[in-house]
C-alpha cells in the first residue's frame, strides 16, 4: 500500500536529518583567540595542558552554539593585557574597568563576575585587620587592579610595609604558604577555592569590589563582544546555565556534575525528539487508521446484522413457504409460512430432520416417499405445478413447488425449496371449469335451439312462396302454421334465456321467510294448472325459517310443483306431497308426485338446459335447469328418486345457505 | 338404379324439420319410403322393434338412417353409438342431419362412425338442393350393403 511506504520515507528522513545538519554546520567555525591567565577557577591551565575553568565552560558553550573555535593564548595577566593591545588575542577575560584600560579596550554591558580583593595569610598568622600589615611583606600580582588598590589603601592608612609583585595568583599563594611573604592579595574568585589547597586563610580584609568583564581590543571585534554579552546575560539570568553551574562547581568544589551538553548529544536529542515526534505522528496515524478500520468493521458488522434481520423479516413475511436442504436432505432453514402450512409450531421441529420424508409421501397411503428425499434439483431447478404435501397431522394439501440448487463456487451445497398451498386455486379452477362447461353448454344449446326454428321459418317461407304460386290453399295454411310454431318457440326460448341469465346476476337482499310461506306462494302461482288437472296437494305441518331471496326460493317449489302437475300422465288421482325431513346434518326438502315418473335411463338428462323428455309437452325444458341453478346458488344438492315409468317421482334438495346462513353464503 | 325403394328412417324431434325432409324427398323423383320417429328412444325402439314397432311390415329395416343430434330422451349420438356397436345395424349408413355446425359435434359424430354429417342450411333453396343431392347420392349412386 502506498501510504505505508510514505510513512516509512518520512521516518527515514527524520532519522537522517540531524546528521545532514551537522555536516552543513561544520563548514569553517570562526576562530577566536582568548588571552588566558591563571585565574583559578575561572580559567587555568590544568596539569594536562588543557585550559579549564568556568570561563572555559562558558566560552565552550558559546562556541558550540555560535560555531566558534576558541583558542587560548596562555600567559600571565600582564602578558594578556599586552596581547590584547597588540591584537594577538581577540578577547581578554576578567578585565576590571579602569579609564586607562578603557582607552584601548571595549567593555560589554554585562560583567563576568563581581569580585573583590582579599588578603590571605597562613592559617597560623594572627593578621586579622588591615592595621596589622605594618612592616609586613605583602605579595600582589603585577598590574592587578586589586593589588594596585591595596597598595593605595595601605598608603592611605599610612602603614609602612613592603610589597612584592608576582606574575600570578598561584605564585602569591605559594609564596605566602612558603612564608616568603607574610600575606598576599588575590582576587576573591581565586582565593576562596584555592585557600585550602595552600593552607591559607582570609584575613577578613576584603576590599574594592568591582566587576570584571570580557573585553576586546578597542574598535575591533565589536560583533564578537555583542555576541559574548548576549550569552553572558542569558547565562547569568538562568540558574541552570552552564556558566553558573560551572562557577559553583569550580568555586566551591561542589561535587555536583556540571551538565555539559555536547553538540552531538543535542543533535541526537533533536533527532530523538524528531524521531519520537515522527513515531508519535506514526502512532497517531496508525491509531487513526486502526480507529477508522474499526469503524468500518463495526459498520460492516452492523450492516451484516441489519441485512440478516432484513433477510429474516423477508423470509418470515413472505406468503410463500421456504425451506432449505443440505446434500443429505436435512432441513437447514424454514420460514414462518412453511411452519404454518405444514402444521408445525417451532423451527426446531423441522431443522436438521429429513424433511422430504415427512412432507413428500406416497399420494395413495401417505407412506414416506424415499425417492425424492435427497436428490438435489438440477441446474435450472425443478418446478412441480401440482403435488401433494403432507402436514404433521397426516393430512395433505395440493401445492406448487419450486426447487433450486444452492451453489457456492460451482459446488452444490444443497437446495432451497419454495411452495404455495394451491387448494384454493384448485377449487377456483374447478369452479371455473364448471362455469366454463356450463357456458359452453349454454351457448351450444342456445345456438342449436335458436337455430332450429330459424331453419323452419326460412324453409317454410320458401315453400310458402311456391305454394302461393301454385295456389295450393291447404299447403299454404300448413306452411304458415309451422312458421308460427317456430316463432312461438323462439319467443319462449328468448324469454326463458332472459330469466336464466337474470338468475345469475340479480341478487335480492336476504330475508327470513318460512317454508310454509314459500310453498303457499308457489302453490298460488301454479293454482291454474293444478285445478285444471284436479291435483291434490298435501303440505307437511312442520315449519322452518329460511334466509334468502324470497322470490327465488319460491321458484324452486313453483317449478317442481308445475313439473309434477305437467307429467301426471294417465293418473286418475293425481297427488303431490310437499315436505321436509332431516338426513344427517341436513334439512332435505322434497316434492313427491304419483305421476308418470321418469325412466331411470333418462334421469341424468332432465336437469340439462332446454332438455325435454317429451317433445310434445309444453314449455321450453328450462324448469328443472332453473331449479338446479337456484339450489346450486344455495350450495345445495338436487336429486331425483323415481322407480321408473308410471311409478311417480320425488325431487329432493338441500339448501344449506338458506337453512344455515352462518355456514353458507 | 335399384327397383326396390329404400326405406329411410328419419329421427327428428322437430315436426317442422321432419316435414321439410319429407317434402324434399317427395319432391325429388327418387322413389323411397320415409319412416319418421320423433326422439332417440323411438329410433332405437323402431330398430329393435319394441314398444309399438313390433310389426315388421310397419317398421321395415331401413336402408339409410337420417339422424338428428339433439333429441329428447336419448340423443342422436347415443343412438349412433348403439347402432354402430350392433353388428345387426352397423352397415346401415347413418347420415347426421342437424342444425349444429359445432366442431365438437362433428368430431364426435365421426368418432361414433357416422357415415356423413350434414348441417341444415338456413336457406330454403339450399336445403332443397342438399336434400336432392343427398337423395341422388345415397339412393342412386351409393352402393349400399345388402
Amino acid at each position: 500500500m502506498a501510504r505505508r511506504y510514505i510513512h516509512a520515507g518520512i521516518l527515514l528522513c527524520l532519522l537522517l536529518w540531524p546528521a545532514a545538519l551537522a555536516v552543513a554546520e561544520n563548514n569553517g567555525p570562526r576562530s577566536v583567540r582568548v588571552g588566558a591567565f591563571n585565574y583559578y577557577p575561572a580559567l587555568f591551565q590544568d596539569t594536562d595542558g588543557a585550559v579549564k575553568g568556568f570561563y572555559a565552560d562558558l566560552l565552550g558553550e558559546i562556541a558550540a552554539r555560535e560555531n566558534l573555535k576558541i583558542e587560548y593564548v596562555y600567559g600571565s595577566w600582564a602578558e594578556g593585557l599586552q596581547r590584547i593591545r597588540s591584537g594577538e588575542v581577540d578577547v581578554l577575560t576578567s578585565v576590571a574597568y579602569t579609564p586607562e584600560r578603557d582607552a584601548f579596550m571595549d567593555y560589554p554591558e554585562t560583567p563576568l563576575l563581581t569580585v573583590w580583593g582579599e588578603l590571605y595569610v597562613p592559617l597560623s598568622s594572627d593578621m586579622d585587620s588591615i592595621l596589622k600589615v605594618r612592616d609586613k611583606t605583602i605579595a600582589v600580582m603585577k598590574n592587578d587592579y586589586n593589588g594596585a588598590y591595596f597598595v593605595d589603601l595601605v598608603r592611605k592608612f599610612n602603614l609602612p610595609c613592603r610589597f612584592v609583585e608576582m606574575a600570578e595568583f598561584d605564585d602569591i599563594f605559594a609564596a605566602v604558604a612558603a612564608g616568603r611573604v607574610d600575606a598576599g592579595v588575590v582576587n576573591s574568585t581565586f582565593g576562596v577555592p584555592k585557600q585550602r589547597a595552600y593552607g591559607l586563610r582570609s584575613t577578613g580584609v576584603a576590599f574594592n569590589p568591582f566587576d570584571i568583564y570580557f573585553t576586546v581590543a578597542q574598535g575591533k571585534n565589536g560583533e564578537l563582544l555583542a555576541l559574548l554579552d548576549r550569552h553572558l546575560k542569558e547565562s547569568r539570568r538562568r540558574q541552570d546555565s552552564v556558566y553558573l553551574q560551572s562557577q559553583r562547581k569550580w568555586q566551591y568544589g561542589s561535587v555536583r556534575e556540571i551538565v555539559v551538553v555536547p553538540r552531538w548529544l543535542i543533535l541526537s536529542a533533536v533527532a530523538l525528539g524528531i524521531l519520537s515526534l515522527g513515531t508519535g505522528a506514526f502512532v497517531f496515524l496508525l491509531r487513526r487508521r486502526v480507529r477508522k478500520a474499526t469503524e468500518v468493521i463495526l459498520e460492516r458488522e452492523a450492516n451484516l446484522r441489519q441485512s440478516a434481520e432484513m433477510i429474516e423479516l423477508l423470509l418470515n413475511s413472505t406468503a410463500e413457504a421456504i425451506y432449505g436442504l443440505d446434500l443429505q436432505g436435512r432441513c437447514t432453514l424454514c420460514n414462518a409460512a412453511c411452519l404454518r402450512m405444514l402444521g408445525y409450531e417451532k423451527t426446531e421441529e423441522l431443522i436438521g430432520t429429513k424433511i422430504h420424508g415427512r412432507i413428500r409421501r406416497s399420494p395413495a397411503d401417505g407412506t414416506p416417499d424415499a425417492g425424492t428425499e435427497s436428490s438435489p434439483p438440477g441446474r435450472d431447478g425443478t418446478h412441480v405445478v401440482d403435488e401433494l404435501l403432507w402436514r404433521r397431522d397426516g393430512t395433505s394439501f395440493p401445492a406448487e413447488t419450486w426447487s433450486y440448487p444452492l451453489r457456492r463456487d460451482g459446488l452444490v451445497l444443497g437446495s432451497v425449496v419454495t411452495f404455495v398451498d394451491i387448494t384454493l386455486r384448485k377449487e377456483t379452477e374447478e369452479d371455473l371449469k364448471e362455469k366454463n362447461a356450463e357456458i359452453e353448454r349454454f351457448t351450444y344449446t342456445v345456438s342449436h335451439d335458436l337455430k332450429s326454428p330459424l331453419v323452419t321459418i326460412k324453409t317454410f317461407l320458401g315453400y310458402l312462396q311456391q305454394d302461393l304460386a301454385s295456389g295450393e290453399e291447404g299447403r299454404v295454411q300448413r306452411d304458415i302454421g309451422y312458421m308460427e310454431t317456430a316463432v312461438d318457440k323462439m319467443a319462449l326460448l328468448l324469454d326463458e334465456l332472459l330469466r336464466m341469465s337474470r338468475l345469475g346476476r340479480v341478487v335480492h337482499t336476504s330475508v327470513p321467510v318460512t317454508f310454509r310461506d314459500l310453498v303457499e306462494e308457489a302453490l298460488a302461482a301454479v293454482a291454474g294448472p293444478l285445478a285444471e288437472k284436479g291435483v291434490k296437494v298435501q303440505v307437511a305441518d312442520e315449519d322452518l325459517t329460511l334466509y334468502g331471496d324470497r322470490r327465488r326460493l319460491a321458484e324452486i317449489w313453483q317449478n317442481l310443483i308445475e313439473n309434477a302437475a305437467k307429467y301426471m300422465g294417465t293418473q286418475q288421482e293425481p297427488h303431490i306431497e310437499i315436505g321436509m325431513e332431516t338426513l344427517g346434518a341436513d334439512r332435505v326438502f322434497y316434492v313427491r308426485d304419483n305421476g308418470m315418473g321418469i325412466d331411470t335411463r333418462h334421469q341424468e338428462k332432465i336437469f340439462g338446459l332446454f332438455e325435454k323428455l317429451d317433445p310434445e309437452s309444453e314449455g321450453s325444458g328450462l324448469g328443472l335447469a332453473l331449479v338446479k341453478r337456484i339450489v346450486d346458488l344455495h350450495k345445495g344438492k338436487l336429486w331425483l328418486v323415481s322407480e321408473g315409468c308410471g311409478l311417480g317421482c320425488c325431487f329432493r334438495f338441500t339448501l344449506p345457505a338458506a337453512t344455515n346462513p352462518q355456514g353458507g353464503a | 338404379m335399384q327397383g326396390e325403394p329404400i326405406v329411410v328412417l328419419l329421427a327428428e324431434d322437430d315436426p317442422a324439420h321432419a316435414e321439410i325432409v319429407r317434402r324434399n324427398l317427395e319432391g325429388s323423383r327418387i322413389a323411397n319410403r320415409l319412416e319418421h320417429v320423433s326422439d332417440g328412444q323411438a329410433a332405437l325402439d323402431y330398430l329393435y322393434r319394441k314398444n309399438g314397432f313390433s310389426n315388421p311390415s310397419r317398421s321395415p329395416r331401413p336402408g339409410l338412417i337420417l339422424l338428428d343430434l339433439r333429441m329428447p330422451k336419448v340423443d342422436g349420438l347415443e343412438v349412433l353409438k348403439i347402432i354402430k356397436a350392433d353388428p345387426a345395424f352397423v352397415r346401415i349408413p347413418v347420415v347426421v342431419l342437424t342444425t349444429s355446425a359445432v366442431e365438437t359435434d362433428i368430431a364426435r359424430a365421426y368418432d361414433c362412425h357416422a357415415n356423413s354429417y350434414l348441417v341444415k342450411p338456413l336457406d330454403f333453396s339450399k336445403f332443397s338442393e342438399l336434400m336432392e343431392t343427398f337423395g341422388y347420392y345415397w339412393m342412386i349412386w351409393n352402393q349400399n350393403p345388402g
